[in-house]
């Protein structure tokens, strides 16, 4: 039917600029700009620009810097990760940081020192309200020069959120300022009992900190003063994601903690220290958090090869109490993977991004606290990187049964196998997963002759279900046995919607045939075996020849390249 | 009062009983209760820029959002997510472009954030992904630039075929 009214163009500015607040810098600026006068204008006015260049080839990267209109960005986020190596200093060799002006939100992914400090300079008199640092790779100066850079950056900055992902030593020596405005705080790293009591003491808005975990190795903190002190009621929520949880000190600490309302708990237990125990959790919570509403939790361990599987049962019975049924309405699955001898025990829904999924089934062992629930279709919701390990035989018929959709969200999917591969694999993909979310596609699979037909066939299929996945990695994929078909192979599976492949090469002929033929590529990581002799000469001599533009890096046992077009 | 309810009149002059708890999603009634006082059952509160079928629908996803969480305040940070809209919202959504358009301009109107939001992300994702003949062709916008202005942008816009 056609149209005759647009109801589009006659909305009013502000609902319009509503609307863009939901659409990426992109398509605004090259897309929804250019369909007619009006929204160029209301393009060229919206002073609500978020450019996120986290992904991007190097010519757009260069193009879109020519036009950045810096009084109308609120956020932006600048990368040096592996795909887009050296962006950040390109980015400070085209800008004066200082030209944003109503910046609210900065992200630095895998930032180096001296590009930190030009931002944090920036920052100190900014206006930003959230900001996030990420110099994990890297050892910040000696002189700790930075580190107070930062110090002073979240004093005098008024900032709302503030991330921080620093090598631990870094971490250990920053120095927290009193009075922070912070409310959210995310941690990458563990942090000692007496670091997480300064910072209470320090953030009087503080409601909601995320961590790894409370420093295991630390012994000095077992009577610390911080202990003795009035609880800090402020914080109403405390994440510890991949780490170790170690019921002992993790109780410790929340006697600082008595107001929380929500807790979450991602890492490894100790099957000897009570981490398994409903009983010994039901205690801490009645003792020490009396306001708890909801208690998200996956707690792992590997266990011993003689394991006693019943032991699941017993786990699972700690948790069948009034308590957890009927106060606190939480579901509790424990499984013990066989052939892993990996014990899991989790709330459901399942709190994490991570799941690794044995199509194995049957060599699992699991027991519920609960029989039925009427929302098992979103259980797996909070899933955005899925590990799928694959065996030759599926039996799709008896999944499409009991599932459908398992998986809803699932953005991050690697496939894993031991040497098979089903018949019916790409049936099974489509069952359990929604698979129009999936951006990155990784296989961990050894390409036999017996299978790379079927394989092959599989992958064609699934990425071309798949039309948002533009990141195809290729783990252990090269074998000294068939190393002659690689580059044909992936050839023939690689769709257009690809824009960064992660591959293993053997020498610099395949990597010119990689930089010439795959167009559509904005970026690649070249590893090479470790056992391998490489003339790493001959491959840097392959880049200086190359007709399109390059920015290249090296690291472990791997070379990334920033491509421009061809 | 839990069951409390009054009455909204459309601009087409029909009357709907809605409970208090549920019209008070919209900031503009909510202010209206509260300002001009108006408790009692019999109050008719008038909404002359929303008719009847669009104020039927704007009742109905208030109803079914009734005990959410309040959205929250500042959204200066938050992610720009257009996935999140739950399934019965995709579904309540599924009408023609003229009922899409009007459900925004009565929420904004109400004042009810949560519906704008979510009915904003719809179009988003109406315009996600789509050149700009292509979104002059899904909102039938007539293209108004010079044939030299469309030059200058087919240049700009060269380089951006690649995702």
């Amino acid at each position: 039917m056609t149209l005759h009214i647009s109801y589009l163009d006659t909305l009013p500015v502000e609902i319009l600029h509503h609307i863009l607040d939901n659409l990426n810098t992109q398509t605004i600026l090259f897309s929804f700009r250019f369909a007619c006068k009006r929204f160029h204008s209301i393009g060229n006015s919206y002073n609500y620009y978020d450019f996120n260049f986290e992904s991007i080839s190097k010519t757009k990267f260069l193009h879109m810097c020519c036009i950045i209109p810096f009084e109308q960005v609120v956020s932006l986020t600048l990368s040096d990760k592996d795909d887009t190596h050296g962006q950040i200093d390109l980015f400070n060799s085209l800008f004066n940081i200082n030209q944003f002006i109503r910046l609210r939100s900065l992200t630095l992914i895998q930032i180096e020192t001296h590009d930190l400090k030009v931002f944090l300079n920036y920052a100190i008199h900014s206006s930003l309200l959230f900001l996030s640092i990420d110099c994990q790779t890297i050892s910040i100066d000696e002189e700790n020069t930075t580190l107070n850079l930062i110090s002073s950056t979240i004093e005098h900055c008024s900032l709302q959120t503030l991330y921080l992902s620093m090598r631990p030593k870094d971490m250990k020596e920053l120095q927290w300022p009193l009075n922070l405005t912070i409310s959210y705080l995310r941690i990458k790293n563990s942090i000692t009992c007496d670091q997480f009591y300064t910072i209470l003491r320090h953030s009087p808005c503080l409601r909601t900190i995320v961590l790894k975990d409370f420093n295991v190795d630390d012994t000095s903190e077992k009577n610390l003063p911080c202990f003795n002190h009035a609880p800090f009621l402020q914080i109403k929520s405390l994440t510890c994601e991949d780490g170790r949880i170690q019921i002992n000190k993790l109780e410790q600490c929340l006697t600082l903690t008595p107001a929380l309302v929500y807790l979450k708990l991602i890492g490894c237990g100790n099957l000897f220290c009570s981490t398994f125990d409903g009983y010994r959790w039901e205690q801490l919570i009645k003792n020490k958090l009396p306001l708890l509403e909801k208690f998200d939790f996956l707690i792992s361990a590997f266990t011993h090869v003689n394991f006693d599987t019943s032991t699941v049962e017993e786990m699972i019975s700690s948790f069948r109490t009034s308590f957890w049924l009927d106060e606190k309405h939480c579901l509790v699955t424990c499984d013990y993977i066989i052939c892993s001898h990996k014990l899991l025990l989790y709330s459901l829904p399942f709190c994490t991004e991570h799941f690794v999924y044995y199509n194995t089934d049957t060599r699992k062992v699991s027991a519920k606290n609960f029989t039925v629930t009427n929302n098992y279709s979103m259980m797996m919701d909070n899933v955005k990187e899925l590990h799928l390990h694959l065996t030759e035989f599926i039996n799709v018929d008896e999944i499409e049964k009991v599932y459908h959709l398992l998986f809803r969200n699932v953005t991050e999917l690697t496939i894993a196998t031991n040497g098979g591969w089903p018949d019916d694999a790409f049936r099974f993909f489509s069952t359990i997963i929604d698979l129009s979310h999936i951006e990155k596609l990784s296989l961990s699979i050894r390409f036999i002759d017996e299978y790379t037909p079927i394989i092959v066939h599989s992958i064609n299929q699934l990425l071309k279900c798949s039309p948002n996945i533009y990141v195809l990695s290729l783990h252990d994929f090269w074998s000294a046995d068939n190393f002659a078909s690689t580059v044909e192979t992936v050839y023939s599976m690689i769709t257009p919607n690809i824009k960064h492949l992660n591959i293993r090469v053997q020498n610099s002929d395949e990597v010119k045939f990689i930089i010439e033929n795959f167009e559509n590529l904005k970026s690649i990581t070249f590893e090479y075996a470790q056992d391998l002799i490489l003339n790493r000469g001959k491959f840097i001599e392959v880049f200086s020849d190359m007709k399109r533009h390059i920015s290249r890096w090296e690291s472990h046992y791997a070379f990334h390249v920033w491509l421009d077009k061809a | 009062m839990a069951g409390h309810k009054i009455k909204l009149q459309s601009s087409d002059g029909d009357t709907f009983d809605v409970e208090v708890e549920i019209a008070k999603q919209s900031a503009t009634i909510k202010t209206m209760l509260e300002d001009l006082g108006m408790d009692e059952e019999e109050d008719v509160i008038p909404l002359p820029n929303v008719n009847s079928a669009i104020l039927k629908k704007v009742i109905q996803w208030a109803t079914h959002h009734k005990d959410d969480p309040p959205p929250p305040e500042d959204d200066e940070n938050r992610e720009k997510n257009t996935n999140d809209i739950s399934s019965w919202d995709q579904d309540f959504l599924k009408v023609d472009q003229g009922t899409l358009f009007e459900l925004i301009l009565a929420a904004n109107y109400l004042d009810i954030k949560g519906l704008l939001d979510v009915t904003c992300k719809t179009v988003a994702n109406m315009i996600k992904g789509k050149t700009p003949e292509e979104i002059r062709r899904t909102f039938n916008i007539k293209n108004d630039f010079t044939p030299q202005e469309e030059e200058q942008i087919k240049k700009e816009n060269e380089w951006c075929e690649e995702k």
